[in-house]
């Protein structure tokens, strides 16, 4: 296969995965694409240098940290206090506490997506990108114990949001 | 409380199986009886149950609209020359269309490649079929030459073996002139003969002796009609020799017989 092949492989098997990575930080459908674009130009001006075996892992790490750098500058750019949240809609008249499927799982996407670090890379780690506990240990460059402290914190921060905002619209 | 407090605490490893046995029985033991902590514990499954929910995908706007062949195939192209022009740019979606008209422009080319090949093969058979023509036409033109150089040249023979048949027709005529004349002169001396008939019996005699002796040596009365006798046998028997050289030695054998007179 030759390296274009093997490329365009990557573009069409890992675009969508990739995509739902860098939309877990950014909650934005054309600035997580704008990522995943961003993270494959990337990859092919080093496709030599990946390898073609280490590149799935290598182009996550690369949709991670643009999506983290992105979030960061866009956090800067507006002032404090703005809601963060993209295509955030009306907020019903009286949310129940747990609201409907649809509704908690944006609720929890919005709650993600606002967790400090590194709760939100260990979550996004093992829920959207379905890391081992090893392999986010090994992503984090962080001991196993660590890693498992910090998500079980992660889930009693986002628990206790749930609590506190119970059927925000996210 | 307190103890409640540090059982929720643990609820999330608990959840997670992360506590090692000892803790694990203990936090156990204490949700069998506490039905606030097990609430708690059920808060945390319901918690880790949305997060398991959450979408490991997410299609990208461009490949929600009716896809091409190879909609991210074309869009790894449309990255790459992204990549390589401008990274600052933000580059715009694209268009399943164009991948679909891509694939039609390639399938052209090769069609049009496919014609041009075939257009250069038939422009060098036509070639090579002038050619051939050429060569035919010259070999043509060289026979023409030369059956032209072969009439002349027959045309020639047939002009000098009709001049060589008509100068053999002029000698032949003069034979037959000379030998009229022979004959006429023939006549003329056996009238001249005919008023001596006076020694009727000796030649008689004489011609059978004499056919012993050489012919060069005639008989001193051999009579003029033995030499013409003797002249035409010459010419009608005996092959050898030219007419001029028999006509000679008859002139010489009728001298001879006119001096023995």
């Amino acid at each position: 296969m030759s390296s274009r092949e093997a490329f365009d492989d990557l573009v069409l098997g890992h675009a969508d995965r990739l995509k739902a990575i860098a939309y877990a930080y950014l909650r934005d459908d054309a600035e997580a694409e704008d990522v995943v674009q961003t993270a494959f130009t990337k990859a092919w001006k080093q496709w030599s240098a990946i390898g073609e075996g280490r590149a799935p892992a290598w182009i996550a790490r690369v949709v991670r940290n643009e999506a983290v750098d992105r979030w960061r500058r866009r956090r800067l750019e507006r002032p404090q206090g703005t809601p963060v949240e993209v295509g955030a809609g009306p907020v019903p008249a009286e949310p129940p506490p747990w609201g409907d499927t649809e509704q908690r799982l944006r609720q929890v996407q919005a709650i993600v997506s606002t967790l400090p670090e590194p709760y939100r890379s260990v979550v996004i780690l093992r829920f959207v990108q379905r890391l081992s506990y090893e392999q986010i240990a090994l992503e984090l460059d962080q001991p196993l114990g660590t890693v498992k402290t910090q998500l079980c914190r992660a889930i009693r921060r986002i628990r206790s949001e749930i609590a506190d905002r119970p059927g925000e619209e996210a | 409380m307190s103890g409640c407090s540090e059982i929720v605490e643990s609820l999330e490893a608990y959840a997670l199986k992360f506590l090692p046995d000892g803790e694990r029985e203990a936090v156990g033991a204490h949700l069998q009886i506490c039905p606030s902590c097990a609430g708690e514990l059920e808060k945390v499954r319901a918690t880790l149950a949305l997060l398991e929910e959450l979408p490991t995908r997410r299609p990208m706007s461009r490949t929600a609209a009716p896809r091409a062949r190879f909609p991210w195939a074309a869009a790894a192209g449309w990255l790459l020359a992204v990549g390589l022009g401008a990274l600052a740019i933000r580059p715009v979606p694209p268009d399943p269309r164009v991948a679909a008209l891509e694939t039609r422009l390639e399938a052209q080319a090769a069609v049009i490649g496919d014609l041009r090949q075939d257009l250069v093969r038939r422009a060098r058979e036509r070639e090579a079929m002038a050619e051939k023509l050429d060569r035919q036409g010259e070999l043509l033109r060289s026979i023409e030459d030369r059956g032209r150089r072969d009439a002349e040249e027959i045309r020639r023979g047939m002009k000098i073996q009709e001049e060589q048949i008509r100068s053999i027709g002029e000698g032949l005529a003069a034979l037959v002139r000379r030998t009229a004349e022979t004959s006429e002169q023939l006549r003329t001396l056996r009238q001249v003969e005919v008023p001596r008939p006076a020694t009727p019996e000796p030649p008689k005699a004489e011609p059978v002796a004499k056919a012993e002796s050489p012919p060069a040596d005639p008989a001193p009365n051999r009579s003029p009609v033995d030499a013409a006798q003797g002249f035409l046998l010459s010419v009608f028997r005996d092959r050898g020799g030219s007419l001029n050289q028999k006509i000679r030695a008859y002139k010489d054998d009728l001298n001879r017989t006119y001096e023995n007179r």
